[in-house]
């Protein structure tokens, strides 16, 4: 009797201490979806939760992007999106991988989708978990060197419509409606539709207008039945002006725009004896109307020509079938896969004159046997070894070739604060179609370049209790077959030496409570030879959460170190691009449960990191600007 | 810490803990919402009419099977109730504010978060005042 009162005791002291909202936050944190999702022996993770994102007001996926340690976020001449590794250009972008929910979306052409789902809009989006460490097998699919994971809203958790309608303060005007519903069988629908006009800062010299205003429509479904089956279907427009264009004097005219469009269907089946089928069929293309009253050169064409008509489609077919073995000890995993990627020119003109002759592959198929081993020692210590065995081979010149995904893991628990997590990890990246096939560009098409191989060790060692959270990383690259751009043959080639990269980083969080949190981040790189850095090599992060009644407030300053950015003297040479300071401050205001208000200013300093931009010098990649959200809950 | 490790074997126990200690805070916040309508933190004399619900393994409420010996009735779903029934009621579905003119307040889920609202009209009708720091989830109207 004595016990139960003095339990009873501890239990009134404990909540009579707890304040209600900690206590309801403290509740939300524990229902959060990714305790769920992620995957701790995939290699580093990043999470971004729920209730972080909306208190971010991270609306597009950019927004998560440009703060991404060991990436800067560029936008290049024709208004594209990328993401530069540290030192790195932004021209492979194959290193990322992006998967929303069970499907992995790319590109053929280009290697990834950043292109055009940097912009993709989160409001279906329940978190973000991003991965250093090598791909682990239980994403399977092709290989990167950071994935990027998107979850969908939980229909049972969601439970309501949410509209919402945005705008901001250079006139940008977006609806969006978010739809869940659960069904009486147990299934359960989520319907997400966006469409707007996002205007940019326009930039006016030479006579020029350059623009990156755009407009699209994101649309994306998952219709779930219990735990057995998953479809998603996802609707991606995104039509843009193409800012500089491609003209050699950039003085484009109109028109001067890029049109992208990517729809994907998966369905992925749970199958009885732990096994899983996802089958999937991505499309994409690519509409291009440049012109140039000073004309546009290609190396495939030897006479300037003033206006270029183009669209590419791409086509991605894959098939997965995976096993799931559990045990007390071990989780293993193998399967099969296949993957064909197709591309091809719907049509190509020139002043009117059609592109012919083109070379190269256009169609690639990938056959894959994948096997992972996790296996608990004990209960501090875990292995995992991953072995993945891709067949490549092409309709171009019969060339055949086998790559290799090698991962060893080590997980280890000192105490019940302290980790270390080590990946040692062999893996490679395959060129894009737009490397090895015939495209009008500044350079020629190589059908015979090869994938670059990556050998890499990385560490984190992390440290976590009620409060404190610190994390502290190391990374060692070697990148062989590298693939760089070759003056002398005008094509990308491998090169024969070897690139040796050290990476670092410090992650340190405060949880004031469950409320309010601070965390700072900082990451070097370091060549191991001389090399003229194309991106910043050092960046870091302030990000403040706080919630105060009905208001939270974010407020995040991110770092990225100057450089000199090398450009020939005939395009004006060198740009010298600053340190970049990118402040953003949000607030908002739930009105009532239903009801919420959300205002964020963003690179409010305009200090933001800069693209180089030949004639233009530093260019913002991130608009200074405040948006507005009104979003209404039913 | 250690639950890491367990997520890639054993997933299901870690369900299982986690759904564990989310119960034990939301019994923590459906006694601290009744203390703070009753004003009083021994136990409180509740009403249940729920098809879901841990409250039953609340140890800090006292059920009662009349609902004319309790200080506040909860419920999740629509349900009967005697027509006489003066009580406050509580619910766990935001919807049921709509069906019931006695029913002062919610905690449910919604937008993927847990939710209190409390309507200041009602909570007028049966004289109730919350303490400053319910402040927030107090409502004019159901939307």
């Amino acid at each position: 009797m004595l016990r139960y009162l003095l339990l009873f005791s501890i239990f009134l002291f404990s909540i009579k201490a707890e304040n209600i909202s900690n206590l309801l936050q403290k509740l939300n944190e524990t229902k959060e979806l990714y305790h769920k999702t992620k995957t701790e022996s995939a290699g580093l993770i990043i999470v971004y939760s729920r209730y972080d994102l909306d208190r971010m007001q991270a609306y597009k996926l950019v927004d998560i992007l440009k703060s991404l340690r060991f990436f800067t976020y560029k936008e290049g001449y024709t208004g594209s999106s990328a993401l530069s590794p540290s030192g790195g250009s932004s021209i492979l972008s194959s290193a990322f991988r992006l998967y929303i929910d069970d499907h992995e979306v790319s590109s053929a052409i280009y290697g990834s989708a950043m292109l055009q789902y940097a912009q993709m809009d989160l409001g279906f989006v329940d978190h973000i978990e991003i991965y250093e460490g090598g791909n682990a097998i239980a994403f399977g699919d092709e290989p990167g060197l950071t994935t990027i994971r998107i979850y969908s809203k939980k229909p049972s958790k969601e439970k309501g419509t949410s509209l919402s309608i945005l705008g901001d303060s250079r006139g940008s005007l977006e609806g969006k409606i978010c739809y869940t519903k659960l069904f009486d069988d147990g299934s359960s629908l989520l319907a997400f539709l966006s469409k707007g006009d996002t205007k940019r800062e326009h930039i006016y010299k030479n006579g020029s207008n350059y623009s990156k205003d755009s407009n699209g429509h994101d649309i994306y479904i998952k219709y779930s039945y219990k735990d057995k089956a998953n479809f998603t279907a996802g609707s991606f427009q995104l039509d843009k002006d193409a800012f500089v264009g491609v003209g050699m004097s950039h003085t484009p005219l109109s028109p001067n725009e890029i049109d992208r469009y990517s729809s994907f269907a998966n369905l992925t089946l749970n199958l009885p004896y732990h096994f899983k089928l996802d089958a999937s069929i991505d499309k994409m293309s690519h509409q291009m109307l440049f012109s140039d009253k000073n004309g546009i050169f290609i190396v495939q064409n030897p006479t300037l020509f003033y206006k270029f008509d183009a669209k590419f489609d791409e086509d991605i077919y894959k098939i997965k079938l995976m096993q799931n073995l559990k045990s007390k000890k071990s989780d293993f995993k193998w399967g099969i896969e296949n993957i064909i990627k197709r591309y091809s020119i719907s049509h190509m003109y020139m002043d009117n004159t059609a592109f012919t002759n083109p070379t190269g592959p256009s169609r690639l198929n990938i056959s894959s046997i994948f096997g992972e081993e996790s296996y608990n020692f004990d209960k501090n210590n875990l292995i995992i070894a991953t072995l993945k065995v891709d067949r490549y081979t092409n309709n171009y010149n019969d060339k055949k070739s086998n790559e290799l995904i090698a991962r060893v893991g080590y997980i280890h628990l000192f105490s019940k604060n302290l980790t270390l997590k080590t990946f040692l990890t062999k893996t490679y990246l395959y060129p894009g179609f737009a490397y090895t096939s015939s495209f009008p560009n500044i350079y020629l098409n190589n059908p015979n370049l090869e994938a670059s191989t990556f050998k890499y060790i990385i560490n984190e060692l992390k440290y976590k209790d009620t409060t404190n959270e610190w994390k502290l990383g190391l990374l060692f690259m070697r990148n062989s077959h590298v693939i760089v751009y070759d003056p002398i043959t005008k094509m990308f080639i491998n090169q024969d030496k070897d690139t040796d990269v050290i990476k670092g980083f410090f992650d340190y969080t405060y949880n004031f409570n469950p409320q309010n949190k601070l965390s700072i981040g900082f990451y070097d790189t370091h060549f191991c030879e001389d090399i003229s850095p194309k991106s910043p090599l050092r960046g870091g992060y302030i990000r403040v959460l706080n919630s105060f009644g009905r208001f939270d407030i974010y407020n995040e300053l991110t770092y990225r170190s100057s450089y000199t950015y090398p450009l020939p003297s005939s395009l004006g040479g060198d740009i010298d691009i600053k340190d970049g300071f990118g402040y953003d401050l949000g607030i908002k205001w739930h009105i009532n449960h239903a009801m919420t208000l959300g205002l964020k200013g963003e690179n409010i300093l305009g200090k933001a990191s800069k693209t180089p931009i030949y004639g233009l010098g530093g260019v913002d990649a991130i608009d200074k600007k405040v948006i507005m959200q009104l979003e209404y809950f039913f | 810490m250690k639950k890491f490790l367990a997520i890639v074997l054993c997933l299901y126990s870690f369900v299982f803990a986690s759904d564990k200690e989310a119960n034990e805070i939301q019994n923590q916040i459906i006694y601290k919402i009744l203390t703070a309508i009753k004003h009083k933190e021994s136990k409180i004399n509740v009403y249940i009419k729920c098809k879901n619900s841990t409250l039953k393994d609340n140890k800090h409420i006292k059920i009662v099977k009349e609902y004319k010996k309790a200080d506040i009735v909860i419920i999740d779903h629509k349900t009967s109730l005697p027509g006489d029934c003066q009580v406050p009621i509580f619910t766990l579905d935001y919807n049921l504010l709509k069906e019931y003119p006695e029913a002062i307040g919610a905690f449910f889920w919604q937008k993927s978060r847990p939710n209190i609202v409390f309507i200041s009209p009602r909570l007028k009708k049966f004289h109730i005042l919350l303490p400053k720091e319910f402040d927030e989830y107090i409502e004019s109207k159901i939307w």
